[in-house]
This record gives structure tokens, sequence and C-alpha cells, in this order.
């Protein structure tokens, strides 16, 4: 478990004062402090809803966050935790589906809150709750193995051990989709058992430390294979009755296509999604140069993203360059700064001091590159479709929108379009049969 | 970062990969390149060049086969990659397992790199992976999370014949 706010170290950075320092400071995986002065305030009204509901509701809220790979999400989660309102409200627990296992597509919702009921466990620990709680989870798992278990010597080791159950559940999670119908009705009502520790295991918590948990669940959306398709198809379309039921606040994070979903069981409003930041107006989404919206609040964000890491903004850009990398970042904030780091490099390759349009050019062409091998037979129609039509959605778009081949944009209504380094090349080419 | 007149492209290439291994080096920063190439023979040739320009400049590469050696594979790959990163160095990752018998890639292996990718920037590691042309959209597709976290792309032109020669 990795409790954001108190154990990850986040990277100090100071504004640039030369190319080599903006090659360094726009480096794609830093991960910038929430409290810090590089981290920029985001103003999408479904993120404030989130954190208002948060901070005013007396009930307990499953709320579940979906955006883009690199759009901040974990920022934001990060935020959150270190938001003061918050940390005086509840007692934060920050998971990673990263620790779940190499198996995380095997995934299922009794071991999503086996995974949270450990977490809370360990956070019991801290907090001096009764270890009897911590027993209880191991006499569930102990029957829970034992019973669909069929190897005596397991059950055996099983029953010898504390927690040795642990790793028997884990590794029968990839047999699950074989069991049978009955299989499945024997494990409900252990479930609703489970539940119960979880529901306690919470309630002590809040006994102890006298304020409400909050359980975050961060990175269930990383992943595009068809088996993590499935995944959250089961988790969150199949199972969804039951991770609403913990009496607890709940995140959990999905992938960005999920809003778009007509079939989602997921109610409007537990639904807290943000897009992209839109840098061009939808009416323009058809050229393949849109000009950028210079007075719009997403183009003035994210020029503030790159700014306040730089001493002197205007040192380092030739006249347009800027606006020509944030055009190729798409208004995500990794891409956008894997841009700038990338155009720093091919500066410094000229041993120049300054980053010109042929440098924006040559990353252009990168990243262009870099997504060719993703725009071939049925791609291509798809592609040109998300392109042609005012708001983009096409069946199929969705590994597209993992890849951020296609991006979505929102300005009243949501919309999607194809990145800028990709509308000329895939207008240019047809499709093969 | 100086590419000098009269350099061939690859050579080019390995000394722009040493440059970014030295100034990741400098910064403490982590540092995740992908190599394309299409030949094994141009591959072989270009990991001879850049293990020669690294330990010039007093880096010393480490290898991982992957895809050759179970003990570089799932579960042990990350673990290498640290151990390279404290003691300074970088790792080259040669190739990727595929499955027997077949042209695709481990899917297993590319959940696992995919799975951990965070360790790149908390370990700060340092490595250049090495990906045939034709795995490129089975990597992006399926690892498409480490994808994200690559610092830069390069493609290996040329022939096996100019391979042999600068063998």
């Amino acid at each position: 478990m990795s409790n954001v706010c108190c154990d990850f170290k986040f990277e100090q950075i100071t504004p640039a004062t030369s190319l080599q320092e903006i090659w360094d400071v726009f480096e794609p995986t830093l991960s910038i402090d929430p409290a810090s002065e590089f981290y920029i305030q985001r103003t999408d009204p479904k993120l404030q809803k989130l954190t208002f509901d948060l901070k005013q509701t007396r009930n307990d809220l499953h709320t579940f966050l979906c955006g883009h790979l690199g759009s901040g999400k974990t920022t934001e989660l990060n935020r959150l935790c270190c938001d003061t309102a918050i940390q005086e409200k509840y007692e934060t627990v920050f998971l990673t589906a990263q620790n779940f296992g190499s198996e995380v597509v095997h995934l299922t919702h009794d071991a999503l809150l086996v995974e949270i009921c450990l977490a809370l466990a360990e956070k019991g620990k801290e907090c001096g709750m009764s270890a009897s709680l911590t027993q209880e989870l191991n006499n569930w798992g102990r029957e829970v193995v034992t019973t669909f278990f069929h190897d005596e010597a397991v059950k055996a080791e099983v029953g010898a051990k504390g927690s040795v159950w642990l790793a028997f559940f884990k590794a029968q999670l990839s047999t699950r989709h074989e069991w049978k119908q009955e299989e499945k009705l024997r494990l409900e009502p252990r479930i609703q058992d489970l539940l119960g520790i979880l529901n306690r295991m919470a309630q002590e918590l809040k006994n102890t430390t006298g304020k409400k948990l909050l359980v975050i669940i961060d990175d269930l959306e990383k992943g595009e294979s068809d088996a993590h398709k499935e995944m959250l198809t089961r988790l969150f379309q199949d199972n969804y009755d039951t991770l609403t039921q913990p009496r607890f606040s709940i995140i959990y994070t999905l992938p960005v296509y999920f809003r778009g979903l007509s079939s989602s069981r997921i109610p409007v409003d537990e639904l807290y999604a943000f897009s992209a930041v839109r840098l061009y107006e939808r009416e323009d989404k058809a050229m393949n140069r849109p000009p950028l919206s210079k007075d719009n609040e997403g183009y003035l964000l994210l020029r503030s993203f790159v700014e306040k890491r730089l001493q002197n903004p205007d040192a380092f850009f030739a006249e347009g360059a800027l606006d020509e990398l944030l055009r190729i970042g798409g208004g995500l904030f990794r891409e956008t700064a894997r841009a700038i780091h990338e155009a720093a490099y091919f500066a410094l390759l000229r041993n120049a001091e300054k980053i010109e349009l042929a440098d924006t050019r040559k990353v252009f062409d990168q990243v262009k590159k870099e997504y060719q091998p993703l725009i071939r037979g049925k791609a291509i129609n798809i592609l040109k479709a998300v392109q042609a039509s005012p708001e983009g959605w096409v069946d199929g778009v969705e590994p597209f929108l993992q890849s951020r081949a296609v991006v979505e944009y929102e300005n009243g209504d949501l919309w999607l379009d194809l990145r800028h380094v990709l509308k000329e090349y895939v207008s240019g080419i047809q499709a093969t049969p | 970062m100086t590419v000098s007149d009269g350099q061939d492209e690859t050579t080019a290439i390995a000394v722009n990969i040493a440059d970014q291994v030295e100034n990741s080096l400098q910064a403490d920063r982590p540092l995740f390149l992908i190599v394309y190439y299409e030949h094994e023979a141009v591959k072989v040739a270009f990991l001879g060049k850049i293990r020669q320009i690294l330990n010039k400049r007093g880096v010393t590469p480490q290898t991982f086969s992957s895809g050759q050696r179970p003990e570089h594979g799932v579960g042990r790959l990350y673990p290498l990659l640290e151990d390279v990163a404290k003691n300074g160095a970088v790792a080259l990752v040669t190739d990727l397992p595929h499955l027997p018998d077949s042209i695709d890639l481990d899917s297993s292996f590319l959940k696992y790199l995919n799975l951990h990718r965070d360790l790149i920037a908390k370990h700060h590691l340092r490595f250049v992976l090495f990906l045939h042309t034709a795995d490129a959209e089975r990597f992006i597709s399926s690892a498409g999370d480490l994808w994200d976290f690559r610092h830069h792309t390069y493609w290996l032109a040329g022939s096996q014949e100019t391979a042999k020669t600068s063998l």
C-alpha cells in the first residue's frame, strides 16, 4: 500500500533557467507535489464538485473518477489527500492497483474488497485498532479458500497459519472464470460476511481516529487489453451494487471511455469525469490545424502549467513555438510535458539556446511516427470517422482514447478529436481492406 | 548533446543515447528510451557501438535479455534495473520474450512491465529497450501505460549488409 500523501516522495524542482534545465523539469514521469507552486489549480466543474461533495456530505460517497492517462487524475487525488478540510474530516487510505499482484486483470469484486480490508487492517495497526477484526478477516479467508479448494494438502496448509490463505485466494482468482453458477452462488453470502468485516473495521477506525474513512483506489483504469476491459466490466457493471455497499467513502478510478458507455450502470451523479484541457473550438475540429482559443481558460491553464516551471518563459521559445508544443500535447499534461522535453532535446542537439519552430516540427514528426504502428487496417476508418463527425463518438474508438491517439474534450457537450499530430496523416491515407 | 558532422546516423543515435544517459545521471532522473530495429544484425552492431561509447564516458552498461534468459523475465527484470540504477549505470534490454513457437510477444511479460512502470519514476530506473518494429503495435497496445513513460524513441535504419560491414 502506498499512501501518497505520507509515503510518496515528490521530486523537487526549481524553475528552469536553461534549455538543459527545461529538458529536466519537463521529464514526463515527474510527479508534482500538489502543495507546491508548480501545481496547476484545475477548474473542471466535476473536479470542483467532487471536492465540494466530499467536504460537505454527511453520507458515504461512492464515486468514480475517470479521465485520460496522463490527464492529472493521480495529481488530483494527491491534491485531495493533501486538502486540509479533507484531512480534518477523513482518515484517507490510498491504494494503487499496482500493488494488488501481477495479475490484476483477474481482480474480482470480492478480491477488491479483500484488498481494501487488508489496507484497513494495516491502517488499524497504526491507529491502535484491536487485532480481533484482522483475525476475523483471516478466518473469513481460510473459510473461503478451504471451501473452494479441494486439495487436502492446501486445506491443511491454509488452516495452519494466519494469513497463508491470501496467497491461495489470489492464485485462485485466475480460474474464477471457469466457475460454475453454483460456485458463484455459494460465494455470494461470504461476500456479505466480508462487507460486514469491512464495515466493522471502518467503524472502529472512525471510533479510534474520530474521522470518517475515505478509501481511494487508483490505477484501476490502467491497461488496455481485452482482459482489462473484462475486469472493469466484471467489477463496475456486474458487481457495481457490491462495490458501493461499504459504509465509508470510496473513490475508484476508471478509464476515460467509461463515461461514454451507454450501457454503464454507474449513475451520472456518481461519475466525476474530466476531459483533456480544451485548446480550440469544436467547430474547428475538422481543420488539420485548428486556431487556438487564446482567451480561453484551457489555453491559459496549459500556458501557466509550462510557464510556472520556467524562470523566464519568453527567453526559451521562438515566436509560436510554445503554442505549437501545446497543440502537440493535445491538452494533456503528460503529453505536453513530453513535447517540451523533446523540443528541448532537439534544441540542445543543435547547441541552441532557444526552442525554434524547427524543433517543434521534429517533435511533431517524432510523436506522429510513434503512433503510426497503431494506424493500420480498421483503425484508419475509425480515426477518419472520429475526425469527420462533430462529436467523434464512433464504434471502436475506446482503444484510441486509451492510447491518446484520440482525445476527449468538453465544452457543454463531450466531443472527441484526433490528436493534432495525426490529423494530416490520417486524412491522407487510404484504409486497407 | 551534439552530433558531429560526418557521423553516420546510427553512430549519431548512439551518441545521443549516451548524452541522454549522462544527462539523466547528472540530474538524477529516470530514463526510458525505446530503440526500434528491423534487422537483428543492425541491432547487434548498434549494441557494440553504444557499449563502446558509454564505456569511453565511464558508464558501464549492463545487458539484459528478457527474451533469451528467464532470469531477466517476469518478476526479475525490475529488481535488476533497480540494481543498475543504484550503481549509477544504464541497462540495455536487448529483447522481449515471445510466446513459444509464435511471433507474438509474451503478454504476461508485457503485463508485468506495464503494471510496475511506476518503479521507473520511483527508483529512477535508466534503461534502453530494443524492440523489433513488427512488435511495436503489440507493445503499445499491451503495455500502453509503460509506453506513456518513454522519454524518446529512436529508429535504427540500415540493412543487414550495412551492419555486417560495420561489424
